[in-house]
């Protein structure tokens, strides 16, 4: 038996209703997914990046996340998050007893020939002297990108459950 | 557990750069480099899908340092930063095309111990097929 159905105006409306209100109910479930996102990266940075005192004779940095025009940014600020990030550069000679750090990196070069006695640099805000050897990249921001990406599904899913349940 | 380091370095080793690039090793070198240098460094290989203990897919991280001093290039004096900036982008066209490398940092970064010298890091991401060898972004 062949039944036809018509979609009258006010069904019409109706369904627009509905579909309006997926839409919005969607943006919102992006913009709240995007913001879960955010803060696990930024919590989870805040965890791997040296963020207090001092780390190696450098100034830590400090971590935020803030909203942008495209979504939110993850932070990690300071005068030296560069070095901890990606290192001091290609520094360093030999074997080092007191930094397994170093030595898993196989830190071998040193440009001004500073061996094992590294160097000592004076901090332009304090005057105070500080020795170092270098440092590898601890890398804290690559760290909590894959850590956030590894958490990813989660989060999406948590979200998708809290607004659609 | 595969790695692209010793592939990349020998690539790299087969192309032209604005400038004679002196250097190009895997990690620190043991002996003082000759600049412009490449260091290349694998920091992250994560397996991706096992199947019965056989690794398929695995994900891979390098960075890729570029050194050089100031330098006289054709009689023209050239800066470092230019200079590394030349190397880079050769580099980054290299593993773009020949890989399909994700790039996540372009970037100068400080060099703690000789202001005369600039160091620029590439970082690039790829997901290696083990069984087959094709790289995925």
């Amino acid at each position: 038996m062949n039944k036809t159905i018509v979609l009258g105006n006010e069904g019409i409306k109706a369904l627009k209703n509905s579909l309006l209100a997926i839409n919005t109910q969607l943006e919102n479930t992006i913009d709240a997914c995007e913001r879960e996102i955010a803060e696990y990266g930024a919590n989870a940075l805040s965890e791997l990046a040296p963020i207090s005192a001092k780390y190696d004779g450098n100034y830590s940095g400090s971590v935020s996340f803030n909203p942008t025009e495209n979504g939110y940014e993850v932070s990690y600020e300071g005068e030296q998050v560069a070095y901890i990030e990606f290192g001091t550069g290609i520094t360093g000679e030999g074997y080092y007893p007191d930094s397994d750090i170093l030595n898993q990196a196989n830190w071998r070069y040193d440009i001004n020939d500073h061996g094992l006695g590294g160097w000592v640099y004076k901090d332009h805000r304090t005057g105070e002297e500080f020795h170092s050897v270098g440092m590898v990249g601890e890398k804290p921001v690559y760290r909590a990108y894959r850590k956030t990406e590894q958490e990813l599904p989660n989060i999406v899913k948590r979200v998708l459950n809290e607004k659609f349940n | 557990m595969k790695s692209l380091t010793s592939e990349i370095i020998t690539l790299l080793k087969t192309k032209s750069y604005p400038v004679t690039v002196k250097t190009i090793v895997e990690g620190y070198p043991a002996t003082t480099p000759t600049y412009p240098a490449i260091i290349v460094q694998e920091i992250d290989n994560i397996s991706n899908k096992t199947l019965l203990g056989e690794e398929l897919y695995s994900t891979l991280t390098y960075d890729i340092e570029i050194y050089a001093r100031d330098m006289i290039v054709a009689t023209v004096a050239t800066s470092s930063k230019t200079t590394v900036k030349g190397i880079a982008s050769m580099v980054d066209t290299t593993l773009n095309s020949y890989y399909g490398f994700k790039r996540t940092v372009a970037s100068l970064v400080p060099y703690s111990v000789d202001n005369t010298v600039s160091r620029y890091l590439l970082r690039y991401t790829v997901i290696l097929d083990n069984k087959n060898n094709i790289t995925y972004r």
